[in-house]
């Protein structure tokens, strides 16, 4: 039984369709979901957190079907997400903004000085969060999304904004994610991360599945080189 | 034509260009490719003047403009097409082409699929058809300088194809062209320069494969 | 049949000179992008100026309004864009918001100054001509309105649709930043909108005249009447708002005639348009939780809770010393900027903390006040009036929170309106023109003041305690970014409803506390119109703080008492309060912080 079941999903906005007939499963482990601009991989997390309803189709989260729930009814069933425009509370300390998360669980606020030593943006914690530099604010919202305790957790392009060092110290607790049993799923656009750390890789092309399948089919297959490279 | 020294810019304290320098000679077509979010978007702003540099020189024709406003530019003969549908979706096409202060006709015979549509509403069309529309403001305002941001993103290729035609066209009437693209190998074709960005630089491995899938090619 | 002729075309013609201001208020708001609050008081004293021409220095009707139209109020417009709205370009809507209040009170304050009250009658035009259609009879005057709104509605057609500076106004409706890269130039478009959009105020406020008399505040009001035809163009539409318009003047018209001429049923008629307003406003979409980029703002300094008794201590002790050395008159005075004090606490809470701009605080002030006066003004009675005041708030807060923004700040003044005609002015509450009678709780002013310092410190403890803990991290949560919130398992419209009914609750709590205050409250004591000042000062002092509220709070005591200390300087003191929100709207930290930078340098 797979973690999440994305059955069938289908978003128009008007005339254009932005995610066109999806189907995949994420089980726990890292899972890319790599695409060009404006393959509707956003779309896709918008319609996995609950933040946009899909035109067609369902997603189910333990085999209940969810595609009704609100954001926040999906939070408290172990759906958590960060944001590729990010999406910090900028008028809050760093430290405040995962207290704001873990309050929203009913888990006490003394775990948040934790969390942010485990991102590694312990130094940040008493900065006003829009004063924060990207990399930073990238990890802040990871921590508040750890902050929920998620089973599922759904990171939009991470790593734009991180360093090589910093992007290793990403991965790195990326594996230990999985060791506590969570279902990553990454839309990510280096390469190098996904290659390394994901354990199976989808592709979307143009609103589609192009394919499925682990990092050494992903980088052989001759549709993805051409969806990339043209 | 197009100099960027040293260039950078971000959003309020968030650093998006770091140090980008960049020519386009006179009468030439560069393609800028890479990643999302290697920056080439924010690239075009600054160009664009819609986003102003924090640091570093931007000279257009020799002309210091870091400080022109959008408008202004347009008006020198700076031609952008920014990224998305970049089209006035609750005109008609002929409006569209009417703000455009060109010869409608040109464009007509270029893509007759638009006279057919000339008064339907813009944001009603598919997306090559729009992508046609806004391309066509390079066709007929006679610009000296052409920027377009994802010119194929999320096109059907035959479609691509169509507009890369008017690309080569364009080129071969002398206009200086940057090209900022996902999709490489068309891009590549028409370009006299192919120039790779990856987090907010240039990179210096102008090998775009390299970029995307880490050199183990 | 007859009767429904006639009132059919009195109604064309009011909802004709409601479609000439509403279609200036689309224009600009199109355009700019800032929604201008203060459309109907341009519209006011241009027809001002109209009488002050046409009336009073004996100019032809003609050329008065050929002055006034043509020439007065377009350059108005482009005062106004190029000082004030200019400046806006881009800011949140509560600051544009705050931006248009403050030039409609300061309008309103200029016009007392230039024009003292008194009755000025207006001549309608073509007075002496008219033609009679079955046995109804339309006057010259309503035929040039109906040829004016026709003629507007023509002219505004052909401007958009068959003028290139048309088309690329609405170029920079669709994108204003690809309309830049077109080569417009949006400033100067921005500009001629204001001039049109003023134009068409000044219009439409001199063709109503004749139906509602020269006035201050009821002339600046109409324009709820414009802004509800506007909604039903959503705010984009001119042929929508046109319809609007004259669907609106249809109604009002056809409920004179057919409606009861009960008390409340008077009121219902002048409340019709905020209804609608209310009706078209719930009728919208959801709003969509806003994705994408990072917003934040800098409030002052929150003090820890040491700091915050020491603070309340000192507060309490500075006033009982005041309360002893005072007499009755300033004790009592001082207790009223106290009160008001708490009012603007409420807005701390709601505006300061939540980033929701109300324009209608002080109908909660009412409803505290009535609740009080109803029980009969025991200590216990303040709570109730507080509780009774929550609940509204909740109950408001359900229906309205569905969209945000500027319709959420509409929908507020909506509200206040339809509680000020159907529910404080209704024989349950004050009655129409009744006054109700409230015991004080204690009989001497300075008990009065150490009372109503007591209650400011508790609340604003209070307020610094919900800042400092769970429920005011999660209301600036949700002010930053509702979809985070609610990706974080937060019920984002609980929240807000919580929020809303809090600082309703504190307005209700003040309003009994101004009612045994005053002794005798009535209804006009909480109409509409005393919100604007209200959330001007909260602005200008400081909507962020403690000490803010304070200082605003007697601030607004003190603007009657200067008023009527010194008349000369009444209008004068109401221009400076517009000017100095409209300049200030930028700072939501206001005055206060000013302070406390200056206080921080020196100890630095």
């Amino acid at each position: 039984m797979s973690t999440l079941q994305v059955q069938g999903v289908t978003v128009r906005f008007g005339e254009v369709t932005a995610v066109n007939d999806v189907t995949l499963s994420v089980d726990v482990g890292v899972t890319g979901l790599i695409g060009p601009n404006g393959a509707g991989k956003t779309t896709l997390f918008d319609v996995i957190s609950g933040l946009r309803r899909p035109s067609s189709g369902r997603v189910l989260l333990d085999s209940t079907d969810i595609t009704s729930r609100s954001p926040h009814q999906r939070s408290r069933l172990g759906v958590a997400r960060t944001f590729q425009r990010l999406e910090v509370f900028g008028s809050l300390t760093v430290w405040e903004n995962v207290v704001v998360a873990l309050e929203s669980r009913r888990r006490p606020s003394r775990l948040a000085g934790g969390l942010l030593e485990r991102v590694g943006i312990a130094e940040f914690s008493s900065n006003q969060a829009d004063t924060v530099p990207t990399g930073a604010a990238r990890l802040l919202e990871l921590a508040r999304a750890l902050a929920t305790d998620p089973s599922l957790l759904l990171l939009d392009e991470p790593s734009s904004g991180l360093d090589r060092a910093e992007t290793d110290a990403f991965g790195a607790l990326l594996r230990e994610l999985v060791g506590e049993g969570r279902a990553v799923v990454l839309v990510e656009h280096d390469m190098d991360l996904v290659m390394n750390y994901c354990d199976v890789v989808h592709v979307l092309n143009l609103g589609r599945l192009l394919t499925s399948g682990s990092p050494e089919e992903i980088r052989s297959h001759e549709g993805v080189r051409e969806a990339y490279l043209g | 034509m197009i100099d960027l020294t040293d260039v950078h810019a971000g959003y309020g304290r968030i650093e998006v260009l770091r140090g980008v320098s960049l020519n386009v000679p006179r009468g030439t077509v560069t393609a800028l490719l890479g990643p999302n979010g290697a920056g080439k978007s924010t690239l075009v702003k600054v160009l664009s003047g819609q986003l102003r540099a924090t640091s570093g020189h931007v000279h257009l024709g020799g002309v210091h403009v870091n400080d022109a406003a959008p408008d202004a530019l347009a008006r020198a003969g700076l031609c952008t097409i920014p990224e998305g549908r970049a089209i006035f979706p609750n005109l008609t096409v002929a409006e569209n082409l009417r703000l455009m202060r060109g010869d409608p006709s040109a464009v007509y015979d270029r893509f007759p699929r638009l006279r057919a549509r000339q008064r339907q509403l813009a944001g009603s069309m598919s997306g090559g058809e729009q992508q046609m529309l806004a391309f066509s403001r390079a066709l007929i305002t006679d610009p000296a300088v052409v920027v377009i941001d994802e010119l194929s993103m999320g096109l059907a290729p035959v479609i691509v194809a169509e507009l890369y035609e008017v690309v080569r066209e364009l080129a071969s009437g002398g206009v200086t062209m940057l090209i900022v693209e996902q999709f490489a190998e068309t891009a590549s074709s028409v370009a006299d320069q192919v120039v790779v960005m990856a987090h907010g630089e240039i990179a210096a491995d102008n090998d775009l494969a390299s970029v995307y899938f880490g050199g183990t090619s | 049949m007859t009767a429904l002729l006639a009132y059919t075309i009195f109604g064309l013609v009011t909802g004709g000179a409601y479609a000439v201001v509403a279609g200036g208020l689309v224009l600009t708001y199109s355009t700019s992008k800032v929604f201008n609050v203060g459309h109907g008081a341009i519209g006011m004293v241009m027809a001002f100026l109209y009488w002050e021409l046409a009336e009073n220095r004996g100019l032809p009707q003609w050329l008065a309004l050929l002055l006034v139209v043509g020439v007065c109020a377009p350059l108005f417009g482009l005062l106004i864009e190029r000082f004030i709205m200019r400046r806006l370009a881009g800011a949140p809507v509560g600051i544009t918001l705050v931006a248009g209040v403050g030039v409609l009170v300061g309008l309103i304050g200029a016009a007392q100054a230039i024009w003292p009250p008194e009755a000025r009658p207006v001549r309608p035009f073509l007075d002496q001509y008219g033609i009679h259609i079955g046995q109804s009879f339309v006057s010259g005057h309503d035929l040039v309105t109906l040829a004016c709104a026709v003629l507007v509605a023509g002219g505004l057609y052909f401007l958009l649709n068959r003028t290139r500076t048309g088309l690329a106004m609405r170029a920079c409706v669709d994108a204003p930043e690809l309309a830049a890269l077109y080569g417009t130039r949006p400033q100067r478009l921005s500009a001629l909108s204001w001039a049109i959009g003023s134009s068409l105020a000044a219009l439409g406020g001199i063709l109503l005249t004749p139906v509602v008399q020269l006035d201050y505040v009821t002339m600046t009001l109409l324009v709820i009447t414009a802004y509800t035809a506007a909604l039903v163009g959503r705010l984009r539409s001119l042929p929508l708002t046109f319809v609007g318009a004259l669907g609106l003047g249809l109604v009002q018209s056809y409920a004179v005639a057919y409606l009861p001429s009960s008390p409340f049923w008077i009121s219902f008629r002048v409340a019709i348009p905020a209804l609608l307003l209310f009706v078209v406003l719930l009728a919208m979409p959801q709003s969509p939780l806003r994705i994408g980029g990072v917003r934040g703002s800098r409030g002052v300094a929150v003090p820890s809770g040491l700091a915050t008794g020491v603070g309340a201590a000192l507060f309490l002790g500075v006033v009982v010393v005041l309360a002893l050395l005072v007499d009755t008159v300033v004790a009592g005075q001082l207790a009223l900027g106290l009160v008001f004090g708490i009012v603007l606490l409420s807005m701390v809470l709601l505006t300061g903390y939540g980033g929701v701009v109300s324009l209608g605080q002080f109908t909660f002030v009412g409803v505290g006040a009535v609740t009080v006066a109803r029980l009969g003004g025991s200590p216990w009675t303040l709570v109730a009036g507080s509780l009774v005041a929550a609940a509204i708030g909740a109950v408001i807060a359900l229906t309205a929170l569905r969209v945000s923004g500027l319709y959420l700040a509409l929908a507020t003044l909506g509200f206040a309106q339809l509680m000020d005609k159907l529910v404080l002015q209704s024989p349950i509450a004050f009655g129409v023109r009744g006054s109700l009678q409230v015991p004080p709780l204690f009989s001497s002013s300075a008990a009065q003041l150490v009372l109503a310092a007591s209650l400011f410190a508790l609340v604003g403890a209070g307020v610094l305690a919900v800042r400092r803990g769970r429920l005011g991290r999660r209301m600036i949560a949700v002010k930053d970014s509702s979809a985070a919130c609610a990706t974080l398992g937060m019920n984002v419209r609980w929240i807000r409803v919580w929020v809303f009914s809090l600082s309703a609750a504190i307005a209700g709590l003040a309003g009994g506390l101004f009612a045994q205050l005053r002794e005798t409250v009535a209804a006009s004591d909480f109409q509409l119109f005393n919100n604007l000042p209200l959330l001007l000062f909260a602005v200008i002092a400081g909507v962020t703080s403690v000490s803010g509220a304070a200082l605003g709070g007697l601030l607004l005591m003190l603007l009657p008492v200067l008023q009527s200390g010194f008349p000369a300087f009444a209008g004068a003191a109401v221009v400076l309060l517009g000017v100095a929100a409209a300049g200030l709207a930028r700072d939501p930290n206001g005055l206060m912080s000013w302070f406390f930078r200056a206080w921080s340098w020196r100890r630095a």
